[in-house]
């Protein structure tokens, strides 16, 4: 994100940069719950976000697609499970979205 | 403001592991582990089963609980609310809670022995023996770290009720003539925790249905 001064014009053409995949708010909330846990199976992400089974597995689909949520079978006790977690990638590109969006919203305010 | 609702986040995910009420469930089976003998024993219940029964009585609900705990947390927590991870902070907060209550076993177990060997004083005018004074003391420190640490706001109200119960109920015995004073202080205490453990979990077998996923 380029450095601006409150004076200057606000480049609202940053816009068009953000990140479309997070930005859908059902997928940005996927990531903030994943990025807060080291690593969460299918139901704890439905009932923290309160998606529908059809909506998560769409958006998760996604989401794996890009690179920002692996899918991985991990033993929790002795049993394996289908365990998500966010990526190295994924982790990257939410901060920066949000950094990015914080500076869009400031900005925004200092108008009216 | 980033940070703070990442943390308040975390936080609320976390618990959500209280929803299901079996902390509740389990701490008031432990609490009213200790009042039931004496509780017996004031109905002079005691005086007709063998000598054992004011160890096995206790010991009993003790293992009962752990089994609750157990079960309930595996076969209907977990299927129900899923199964999570939590990251580094987490874990060194939950490190804390064991620490703390390997502490409290400790300072339980060197309490026990002292007053075994009659290295405590029994008791003073009050008519609470100091190993109990000592007991309550260390169980408010401990729960109440323990709260914080899990983030647990009813753990605070347990441990003044963990805290108050026994030397409440010997303050009663020696300084008033209230009948039964034991069943009255643990119906206030070790029962209220199980009422409000019970409510939760059939609240929480309510919102959360279990899920058929893929998965599963």
């Amino acid at each position: 994100m380029k450095s601006r001064k409150r004076t200057d014009t606000p480049d609202l053409s940053q816009l068009l940069d953000i990140d479309r995949i997070i930005h859908e708010p059902a997928r940005l909330m996927i990531l903030a719950y994943l990025s807060v846990v080291e690593s969460a199976n299918f139901i704890f992400l439905m009932n923290q976000t309160g998606l529908t089974q059809g909506n998560m597995s769409f958006h998760l689909a996604k989401l794996e697609e890009s690179g920002y949520v692996a899918i991985k079978k991990q033993f929790v006790g002795k049993r394996p499970h289908t365990m998500l977690s966010i990526t190295d990638k994924g982790n990257k590109n939410l901060k920066e979205y949000l950094k990015t969006m914080k500076g869009l919203i400031e900005c925004l305010v200092d108008l009216r | 403001m980033e940070q703070l609702s990442f943390k308040a986040l975390e936080k609320k995910a976390f618990r959500s592991f209280f929803k299901d009420g079996i902390y509740d469930v389990f701490l008031g089976l432990i609490l009213l582990s200790f009042g039931l003998p004496l509780i017996l024993n004031e109905f002079g219940l005691l005086d007709y089963v063998t000598i054992k029964m004011p160890l096995l009585i206790p010991l009993s609900l003790n293992i009962g609980a752990l089994v609750f705990f157990i079960v309930g947390k595996k076969y209907i927590t977990a299927p129900r609310l899923g199964i999570v991870r939590f990251g580094k902070t987490r874990k060194r907060k939950m490190m804390h809670v064991k620490l703390l209550l390997a502490i409290s076993v400790l300072i339980g177990v060197i309490t026990f022995f002292l007053s075994l060997f009659k290295v405590l004083p029994v008791g003073g005018k009050t008519g609470v023996p100091i190993p109990i004074i000592i007991f309550s003391i260390q169980v408010l420190i401990v729960f109440s770290l323990a709260a914080y640490f899990m983030d647990f706001t009813r753990l605070y109200l347990y441990a003044f009720l963990f805290a108050v119960s026994m030397p409440v109920t010997f303050w009663l015995k020696k300084n008033t003539v209230m009948t039964h004073p034991t069943l009255w202080v643990f119906s206030l205490t070790a029962v209220p925790m199980l009422i409000v453990g019970w409510i939760q979990f059939v609240r929480f077998l309510r919102q959360y249905p279990r899920k058929e996923t893929a998965e599963s």
